[in-house]
């Protein structure tokens, strides 16, 4: 076993996969020289050699294409966006190549891409560096989205993703790269589509991905503090959704609150909530909660930001209400 | 100017009226002293008449509907044309609340309906879990938001019945005004009177044979009128059974009169018309009054003094044919006649069972104010009266 942090297990992950095939590579703004904007390269350019390691000038829509064109005749590329919201530079080559080429070219192109970098919130970078992408790119199929919570899960799925035919967004957190956790040394990959049950409980579900998994995992704490046993659920994989964990959750506990980083209108906590009450409508004895980013571009302010996105408090006040106790 | 007109209280126990029958529809001009509706009290249902005339705007309170003493059945105006949008029909003595219903302006005379009772409002698992454990949700209380029942909220129903072979459907149906009277008069005499029960099978083949040669000469008379008419005899004889008790001073009644109540089924119940002074009166009389005191309870217009009070009760279910019947006392009443129906049977007479005509009368007693031997004395006498009807006419 080693304690690392989420910054260190998505390098060995890279590290691994460039190690096991040689076709593997990664490409962005600052990954070479700089050992990546938030250091999650580091050492990677000394150790594989500039034409593994390469940096690339702001130009995403430029890069991305030149990482699908890569994918398509042969390589699997790691392409590392700063920031998830400079996607949406690169969203044509996003939407309209990588997502589509394997349909449009009837099976002859697979792209084996991996695109990832930090999603959402960081502390105060304001609304153009803070959106959450899932919901945005969630409405695409051809798209696998990933969003480990943890060093653990950032490995193994990253691992998995870069294998994966298809493109794959892998949507990392600024604000838990340095989070320490003890990991196998060994080997291991986690599948696609394959949501994690935190821990176990009786009488209410969370559902949540990403960042928010640490808040929830701190409301489930308060929650038994009251004699609460909530089951949290990480989803780690966005899409695909894993119907089947969550719905075997519900149908133990009957009521559900989903959290998300994101913004609420038809954000991904809306489609899991559909498919709960498309599957278990009669096991549910309340509604569905959310508990997501309100509707506003994320505000500068220190303050804002953080009643913007959700809080323990606010996870909280759902459960109490979905459970009709206050 | 909109005026209101509310629940009348009827009775000086009315608390409540379920609305039997409107005699007018809105937009009618009704006129002071017009019969503008019928309203059921606990017993009797009254015909209520306006007292303002005006045009009938909007109807409140719906026929079976049941409303309070003083709340308001309809809105009257002085004009046809005159708006009552805004108006507020308030209950008697009480200011104007935000809460209480306007009543709204009826467009193409759509009455003012009030609200339909609520649905159980139950959430999709607590609903499931009820459907196939074959729970009442009606019977739980909700602990959700609006009193919206859980599943928990089904975990606490007391005594959860189980699910029989085939759906078995419970409809919870509300009390009539006379129901809940019966309900609370025979539950209290039941389960705070003493009861003892006394029974005389008596020969009946006289009374038929009486009845008979009556009929021939064109007078009517049923068994019940000659069971009464023994009553009022036999009781004037035995004071102690035309008595009653007092649960509250514990003490006994003794009735001056003889007056029988006369169970008479009706719609949804029954009542207890009265022959008062009974034993002054002849068969005949008892017969008239009895004819037209069941008809006019059939009506549901009996007034109250006619069914109130009494001292002592004859339940007669001969004319279902059935053998004998057990009463439950009618208090503060000390006694009532259960009469069963007079039936051929083999008698032995004279040591050769021959063909004979009998009659089981069961006497229900207060043991409080009654004792067994005063019982069995009155049934002898009884008896005595009904075998021999020529009495009759000795008093």
């Amino acid at each position: 076993m080693q304690v690392i942090d989420m910054r260190e297990a998505i390098r060995q992950a890279i590290d691994e996969e460039m190690q096991r095939d040689k076709t593997v590579f990664i490409m962005g703004e600052e990954v070479a020289e700089y050992n990546g904007a938030y250091k999650v390269t580091k050492g990677l350019l000394d150790k594989w050699g500039p034409m593994r390691v390469i940096d690339t000038p702001i130009s995403e829509n430029g890069f991305a294409g030149i990482g699908i064109g890569a994918a398509m005749t042969g390589l699997r590329p790691i392409v590392e966006f700063m920031s998830f919201n400079f996607s949406l530079v690169a969203a044509d080559q996003i939407i309209s190549n990588a997502c589509k080429m394997y349909y449009m070219s009837g099976g002859r192109f697979s792209v084996p891409i991996v695109f990832r970098g930090p999603n959402g919130a960081a502390a105060q970078v304001s609304c153009q560096h803070s959106h959450c992408v899932e919901a945005i790119y969630g409405n695409l199929p051809g798209l696998i989205i990933m969003a480990p919570s943890n060093a653990y899960n950032a490995k193994g799925l990253l691992k998995t993703a870069i294998r994966n035919n298809n493109p794959v967004l892998y949507l990392e957190c600024e604000l838990i790269y340095s989070d320490n956790m003890e990991i196998p040394t060994e080997e291991y990959l986690i599948p696609v589509g394959q949501a994690n049950i935190v821990q176990k409980g009786k009488d209410i579900t969370i559902v949540s991905h990403g960042r928010m998994v640490k808040l929830c995992k701190e409301a489930c704490e308060k929650l038994q503090e009251r004699g609460i046993e909530a089951e949290l659920i990480d989803l780690q994989t966005v899409k695909p959704l894993d119907m089947e964990t969550i719905t075997e959750s519900v149908r133990k506990t009957h009521f559900c609150v989903i959290v998300e980083e994101g913004h609420i209108f038809s954000g991904i906590a809306a489609e899991v909530a559909f498919q709960i009450q498309q599957h278990c409508l009669n096991d549910l004895d309340a509604e569905i909660a959310r508990v997501c980013q309100h509707e506003t571009p994320m505000p500068y302010s220190k303050v804002l930001e953080k009643e913007t996105l959700p809080t323990v408090e606010r996870i909280l006040n759902a459960c109490y209400e979905t459970l009709a106790l206050n | 100017m909109p005026f209101t007109v509310y629940m009348p209280k009827l009775s000086p126990t009315m608390t409540e009226g379920v609305i039997a029958k409107w005699h007018k529809t809105i937009g009618d001009f009704v006129e002071s002293g017009d019969v503008l509706l019928e309203i059921s009290t606990d017993k009797a249902t009254v015909e209520h008449a306006a007292l303002d005339e005006g045009y009938l705007r909007a109807i409140i309170g719906q026929e079976g509907q049941k409303i309070d003493v003083n709340a308001p059945l309809a809105v009257f105006t002085e004009k046809p044309d005159e708006s009552i949008e805004g108006y507020k029909a308030m209950p008697l003595g009480e200011t104007p609340k935000a809460e209480v219903a306007p009543v709204a302006a009826p467009k193409a005379s759509v009455p003012v309906v009030a609200k339909s009772q609520s649905k159980v409002l139950a959430s999709p698992l607590a609903k499931k879990l009820a459907k196939e454990k074959g729970l009442d949700l009606a019977s739980c209380t909700g602990s959700g938001p609006n009193g919206r029942i859980m599943s928990r909220d089904l975990a606490k129903a007391p005594a959860a019945q189980v699910a029989a072979p085939s759906e078995q459907m419970i409809v919870e149906e509300a009390l009539s005004p006379m129901r809940q009277i019966i309900a609370q008069r025979l539950q209290e005499s039941k389960s705070t009177i003493p009861h003892f029960y006394v029974r005389q099978e008596v020969d009946a083949a006289p009374i038929v044979a009486l009845r008979e040669e009556l009929k021939r000469l064109e007078f009517s008379y049923t068994i019940n009128d000659f069971i009464i008419k023994a009553c009022a005899i036999a009781l004037k004889k035995h004071p102690e059974i035309n008595s009653g008790f007092d649960g509250k001073s514990l003490k006994a009644l003794r009735f001056s009169r003889v007056d029988i109540c006369v169970a008479v089924t009706v719609q949804g119940g029954l009542i207890t018309p009265i022959v008062f002074d009974a034993a002054k009166k002849s068969l005949s009389t008892i017969s008239q009054e009895m004819k037209q005191l069941a008809s006019r309870a059939r009506e549901g217009k009996l007034q109250p003094q006619e069914y109130q009070g009494g001292s002592f009760t004859i339940s007669n279910l001969g004319m279902y044919g059935v053998n004998d019947m057990t009463a439950i006392i009618n208090p503060p009443q000390g006694a009532i006649l259960g009469v069963g129906a007079a039936q051929d049977v083999p008698v032995v007479k004279d040591g050769q069972v021959v063909p004979g005509k009998r009659m089981s009368l069961t006497i229900s007693c207060d043991h409080r104010v009654i004792d067994g031997a005063e019982a069995a004395q009155f049934m002898r006498t009884l008896k005595q009266l009904i075998e021999n009807p020529i009495l009759f006419l000795s008093e």
